[in-house]
């Protein structure tokens, strides 16, 4: 079946001795190790991979290098993947995208027929009235318009990330980039180079272009290059590897695979060459119309022909080397068409004319024919150019399956717009060239414009220099380089030739023909930015590799203005499709546990995340939840409950002015706090705004130890060290969350069950309420604080992290007889309700400051600052809102209200509830809610709006709640200093 | 990723940092409300060289570093004892009277 | 060393003790805890961990100091400081980790030995101090990253150059490690390059398996303490380092 197979020494790439069998649209195919998709393919003389975005027309490769949309195809789960570069494997499943009932017998084809109904900017005009239109025909217009299938359910893949550095990075490992690398290696063994290649070897356009007559030029060079990058054991050869963006300070994702390296170098040397770019006529996006470039790499690099007769179309000598190697793969050149308006001289231009080959000068390809439903070409009418995209009546006719052209370059300067480099266009040489580069960035060979390969390597050698001096490692005089341009690499100005019947295409992802563009210009989208957005002209998955040129110079004509005042679009990264797994990467999501967590396990406990951390919510799974919260309350409340609290956050403030420190920081005041007593301490910022809560525990006159809350202590932290870079304070502040695990062991037994455990003398009057000691618990150096959030006789302990398991394991034990039960998160929520305690950050929020949250009594009113006390002073005249406890009135239906239902009063939002919920102790459902500072009074009724049960399921009720006193639950607080 | 040079660690990426905002001077508490009012909400917010705090969270390290917002270069970088070498204390109440 | 009772009978146990039980760890007693000794065949762990390993160290003794003068009362200590980020290793195996001009971290070597964490510590008064004591015995875990492939392995959750032409033995990086912070030491064991990795205790099972899923592409295993000593080649010539 290998029609177009060619002998050696044709495919340089392929492996004749490994073959290859996969599949194409579930048909067997067959290869070489070594072959892209694209070339396996066109082997066996499919040429056609894809039906177009918008007309559906049959599609082959154009760059051979996925410089286009055409070659995208789907393999298995994955959509849209390259074909042209893509190497086959063996069991392969690859399908052709965007077809509908299959690649050959397309139903979608008709739109084809039907393109004067589908002009540019179609769905925005067509779709825009009346409203809802949309709507209804956008599932319809994106089957239509699809690229490849998304499986969402396809497997989670492994995807990861990896640092890597280098003194000097160079992107593109054709000549340009191996001589930069070589020079760059030279200048010092300690020097490190890494060369980032994007084909499978290096070698670039050595694999495939021409540079002589005899067609021996590229071989030597390559072989003498990669030679010496392979030798040098300080140059590190990335191949298959994608350079995807420039990001500050030489930061460079390098794909390869499922992994991104994420490369940083001292200096960067881009040497990523050039795209080919498309001669414009009438059906010039027919399978068999390629680049030049094109029919070389399926000739040279994979020893494919491209077919049997070619015309060639060219501007330059690179279409005559094109020509050569068509004939030496045996394919029968019917005419050379050079668009220039007098006969080349060089030898390449000589050895086709010695072929026998006709050249028309001044002449150009200006129409494709067809064979039956565009499946390839029949013939090309070649004729005399007359003017700028204008050819004259009278034609010739060839027969012949290949149109081939080559007329000018685009650097592939991505990398170097990424980094705000610049590239003005030259009238001269009708090229964007590159202008001012950034600080240790070099560019080199075609990117740079220079194409004979002579120069491409003095100015690949003169760039490594000079990134190898901004590395550091300067080595002698920068390396000379001379200035032939030559004829190669020249562009024709205006390589485009509308046709009246159209089918010209500028851009083949988004099937743009020239008067789309033209159309675009003349209904008002006349600045460039406008006239891609409303045509999307480079807006497909080539990102205008191949249409850019032809579009900002069709845009500058229709403007009336030269190309440089036209202007470049915007370049951001990528610069090629890159998959959402490998930006993702393996995924680091750190996690916490404490000391105690595979005992939560054990007791069945539901866990939940608090930020970073896992914390028991409730012991039990599954359906009743609520009532497991409420047997872990009556617990707390008739017996002995015990929760972790490990996850609190706690910080040392230690130094003489330790009491300084913390009445500068906190609220309250803590220079007259006893010795061996904790004290609340509330947190503002400067605003006013409430930040953080917990207790500072005096152990010595120049030693607080203070909590935080779990995810409030590391901004605790950072402002305590950042206000102290300025004050100067003798005192240390450090974050010891992590060293310390806690328990709270709360409820009327507690102090029983504790007494088993230590020496410590625990009545009410050796160890009162809010007192602090440090002593052994079990065996374990304990801080232990008479505390709790619950309401309850309760003791906070405080163990060094590694002991935390042991001091668990000993209080279960010594507690089992007492029947201790551990509690969770929910419970502790709801029984600090039932106290009116307010959880910062669930009961405020970013704007509450201490006067609306009624904690006024936390406030220093003599100090002259604390942080946030001018702004409090500022606000105590203007409180707006107040917390205040309700109780739900009666008739409520059973519904309570849930945090952040919002507060009604006369028919506006008046304020939200922040904590709510049924306590089984009062048998009522209470909570803590804003609203405003006029209606906070005791007995005052206000309404709530909460989900569900009005006329309508689902729809909004109104149930009435009362303002009463807090706490709910025990006002005398007698039961936690018992 | 840009790469902030610590005066403690380094040159780091600049992901291991956080910016603390313009370094600005902390007014007398008895300040005059329009003082108060433009120090805790209103940024300078230049186009040239600004000086700002910067956090570096593995270890919890405050420092100054210039930077010209025109251009995102960071000029330089230095301790905080640098620009605060001195003990700064809030007169205590009474003492005004 | 001799087999000793289970982590799970002891009062301080290392986070990662579960861990290290499912991989058959024979138990050695250090410092209180219960370390992983070994997992199989020592002599084939240290030739392993010669690749690349990882290794449970919490056990080790730790302790650290904080304050505006750290340097002045460590020095009269007799504590030989380097510059902030440099570790220097003090003649009975305890490395001095210079992590600010105010902080020091100490390490003990892989025998445990912990003179001068214990000089120190008996040292220490609240009175008139100019530094205060870090508990870095339960605030970090510790788990050492040996061998050849660490620097690779390390490229994958880290944004640090630690290769060992960049990163010299006895430096110190405190930075980002799989999103958390870290503090990374280099501290050969032996000729074998070696960090000793200090994590938020609380946060160690995740490091580890963060840890245990890079080094799986470098055919990195899990190794004991013995497998450290055995590269260290004894506690003696390690404290002449």
């Amino acid at each position: 079946m290998s029609r177009n197979r060619l002998d050696a020494p044709h495919g340089l790439l392929i492996d004749r001795s490994r073959p290859i069998a996969f599949t194409f649209d579930g048909k067997a195919r067959a290869g070489f190790a070594g072959d892209t998709i694209t070339s396996a393919l066109w082997a066996e003389d499919v040429k056609v991979v894809s039906r177009s975005f918008k007309y559906h027309r049959p599609r082959a490769t154009l760059s051979a290098a996925g410089h286009d949309a055409n070659s995208l195809v789907q393999i298995g789960d994955e959509a849209n993947a390259p074909a042209d570069v893509r190497l086959i494997e063996d069991g392969m499943a690859v399908e052709a995208q965007n077809t509908f009932g299959g690649l050959e017998r397309d139903r979608a084809q008709i739109l084809d027929r039907m393109g004067r109904f589908l002009p540019v900017g179609f769905y925005y005009k067509a779709f825009y009235k009346p409203k809802g239109v949309w709507k209804r025909w956008e599932p319809a217009i994106r089957h239509l318009a699809g690229l490849g299938k998304v499986n969402t359910g396809a497997d989670r893949g492994y995807f990861d990330k990896q640092y890597l550095w280098a003194d000097v990075a160079v992107v593109g490992g054709g000549p340009a980039g191996m001589a930069a690398a070589l020079e760059a290696a030279g200048s010092s063994d300690d020097i490190e180079v890494v060369l980032i290649e994007e084909n499978p070897g290096l070698g670039g356009s050595l694999t495939y272009a021409r540079f002589d007559a005899a067609g021996e030029r590229a071989a030597r060079e390559r072989d003498s290059l990669v030679g010496a990058v392979e030798a040098k054991a300080n140059i590190r050869a990335l191949t298959g590897a994608v350079c995807n963006g420039w990001f500050a300070d030489h930061f460079l994702p390098v794909i390869r695979g499922d992994r991104m390296f994420k490369l940083r170098a001292r200096a960067v040397v881009v040497a990523t060459g050039s795209y080919e770019q498309p001669l414009v006529f009438r059906n010039n996006d027919l399978p068999g119309v390629m680049y030049g470039s094109a029919a070389q790499r399926l000739v040279n690099r994979y020893g494919v022909r491209p077919g049997h007769r070619a015309v060639v179309a060219t501007a330059n000598p690179d279409g005559y080397a094109a020509a050569l190697d068509l004939i030496g793969a045996g394919v029968e050149v019917a005419c050379v068409a050079d668009l220039g308006a007098e006969r080349p001289r060089h030898e390449l231009a000589g050895a086709v004319a010695d072929h026998g080959v006709p050249i028309a000068v001044g002449a150009t390809v200006c129409e494709a024919l067809a064979k039956p439903r565009l499946n390839g070409v029949e013939g090309a009418r070649v004729a005399r150019i007359v003017g700028e995209g204008r050819v004259a009546d009278r034609h010739d006719t060839f027969e012949c399956d290949t149109i081939v052209s080559s007329i000018g370059w685009q650097p592939a300067a991505n990398l170097i717009w990424h980094a705000g480099g610049r590239t003005p266009y030259n009238d001269a040489t009708a090229m964007f060239e590159i202008g001012a580069l950034p600080a240790g960035m070099y560019a080199a060979g075609s990117v740079a414009g220079c194409f004979p390969i002579d120069t491409v390597i003095e100015q690949g050698r003169a760039a490594g220099w000079s990134a190898a001096r901004d590395a550091g490692f300067a080595r002698g005089v920068a390396p000379s380089v001379g200035n032939d341009r030559g004829e190669r690499g020249q562009n024709h100005p205006w390589p485009i030739f509308e046709h009246a019947k159209g089918k010209d295409f500028v851009d083949f992802d988004e099937d743009l023909q020239v008067h789309d563009l033209d159309n675009a210009v003349r209904e008002g989208y006349a600045h460039i930015e406008l006239m891609k957005r409303f045509s999307t002209c480079g807006m497909g998955p080539s990102q205008g590799r191949h249409s850019w040129l032809n579009a900002v110079r069709l845009n500058a004509r229709a403007n009336g203005l030269g190309v440089n005042e036209a202007g470049m679009t915007t370049q951001r990264p990528p610069y090629t499709a890159e998959k959402i797994g490998v930006l993702a990467g393996r995924g680091f999501e750190p996690r916490r546990y404490t000391s105690m967590h595979h005992r939560h396990e054990e007791a069945g406990a539901t866990m939940m995340l608090a930020g970073p951390w896992y914390r028991p919510e409730v012991y039990g799974k599954g359906s009743d939840r609520d009532a497991a919260i409420h047997a872990e309350a009556r617990n707390v409340r008739e017996n002995v409950g015990l929760i972790d609290v490990s996850t609190l956050g706690g910080l040392e403030v230690r130094g003489p002015d330790a009491g300084e420190m913390m009445e500068r920081m906190y609220t309250w005041a803590y220079k007259k706090q006893r010795v061996g007593r904790a004290r609340y301490t509330l947190m503002t910022d400067m605003t006013g705004v409430i930040t953080d809560d917990g207790v500072a525990c005096r152990f010595h006159d120049e030693h607080y130890y203070v909590t935080a809350t779990t995810s409030g202590v590391d901004g605790v932290y950072r402002e305590m060290l950042f206000w102290n870079a300025q004050w100067r304070l003798k005192v240390d502040v450090t974050n010891v969350t992590g060293a310390f695990s806690g328990v709270n062991i709360a409820g009327p037994r507690s102090r029983e069950v504790l007494a088993r455990l230590t020496d410590e003398d625990l009545s009410a009057e050796g160890f009162p309420y809010m007192g602090v000691r440090m002593a052994a618990v079990a065996g374990v150096p304990c801080r232990l604080l008479r505390v709790g959030f619950v309401g309850e006789l309760g003791y906070e302990l405080h163990c060094p992290a590694h002991s935390g398991e042991a001091l668990w394991d000993a209080i279960m034990e010594a507690g089992a007889d007492r029947g201790v039960r551990p509690f969770g998160v929910e419970c502790q929520r709801l029984l600090r309700l039932e106290k009116g305690h307010v959880i910062v950050s669930q009961d405020t929020d970013g704007l509450t400051n201490p006067l609306e949250a009624g904690m006024d009594w936390a406030l220093a009113k003599k100090r002259p600052f604390f942080i946030g006390k001018r702004s409090i002073d500022l606000q105590r005249d203007t409180v707006g809102r107040r917390l205040v406890g309700f109780e739900l009135e009666p008739g409520a239906g059973g519904r309570i209200p849930k945090e952040c239902h919002l507060v009604i009063g006369d028919g506006e939002i008046a304020g939200r509830v922040t904590s709510c919920g049924y306590s089984p102790t009062l048998g009522k459902a209470i909570g803590l809610a804003y609203v405003q500072a006029d209606r906070a009074e005791e007995g005052t009724v206000f309404q709530v709006r909460v989900d569900g049960g009005g006329a309508k399921a689902g729809r909004a009720a109104h149930v009435a709640c009362r303002v009463v006193p807090l706490p709910f639950f025990d006002p005398e607080n007698a039961r936690q200093e018992l | 990723m840009k790469i902030m040079p610590c005066p403690l660690n380094g040159p780091r990426n600049i992901s291991e940092f956080s910016c603390g905002g313009e370094v600005s001077e902390l007014p007398p508490p008895d300040c005059d409300r329009e003082t108060w009012v433009d120090y805790v909400y209103l940024e300078d917010n230049i186009a040239g060289v600004v000086r700002e705090w910067w956090y570096h969270t593995p270890t919890a390290y405050w420092f100054i570093a210039e930077r010209d917002t025109r251009t995102d270069e960071i000029l330089k970088t230095y301790p905080a004892s640098e620009a605060f070498g001195e003990r700064v204390d809030f007169a205590a109440p009474g003492t005004k009277e | 060393m001799p087999e000793s009772p289970g982590p799970a009978d002891r009062v301080r146990r290392s986070n990662l003790y579960r861990v290290s039980a499912a991989l058959d760890a024979v138990w050695t007693d250090v410092n209180g805890f219960a370390c992983p000794a070994r997992y199989g065949d020592a002599a084939d762990e240290a030739d392993a961990a010669r690749g690349l390993a990882i290794a449970d160290l919490t056990a080790l003794p730790r302790a650290g100091y904080k304050g505006w003068d750290m340097a002045g009362w460590a020095t009269a200590q007799g504590l030989d400081l380097g510059e902030p980020n440099e570790a220097r290793a003090q003649a009975d195996g305890v490395l001095a980790c210079r992590l600010a001009a105010g902080e020091v971290l100490l390490l003990a070597g892989d025998d445990a030995g912990s003179g001068t964490i214990d000089r120190l510590a008996a040292a220490w008064t609240v009175d008139g101090a100019t530094c205060y004591p870090a508990p870095r015995s339960d605030a970090n875990a510790h788990i050492g990253v040996v061998g050849e492939r660490a620097p690779e392995t390390m490229a994958k959750l880290c944004a640090i150059d630690l290769r060992p032409h960049r990163f010299a033995n006895r430096r110190i990086a405190q930075t980002s490690v799989a999103r958390m912070n870290a503090i990374v030491v280099r501290n050969d064991r032996g000729r074998t390059y070696a960090l000793d990795v200090l994590v938020d205790s609380a946060a160690v099972v995740y490091m580890w398996e963060c840890l245990t899923d890079a080094m799986a592409e470098y055919g990195g295993r899990v190794v004991g303490l013995e497998a450290l000593a055995t590269l260290a080649g004894g506690a003696t010539e390690r404290g002449g380092a």
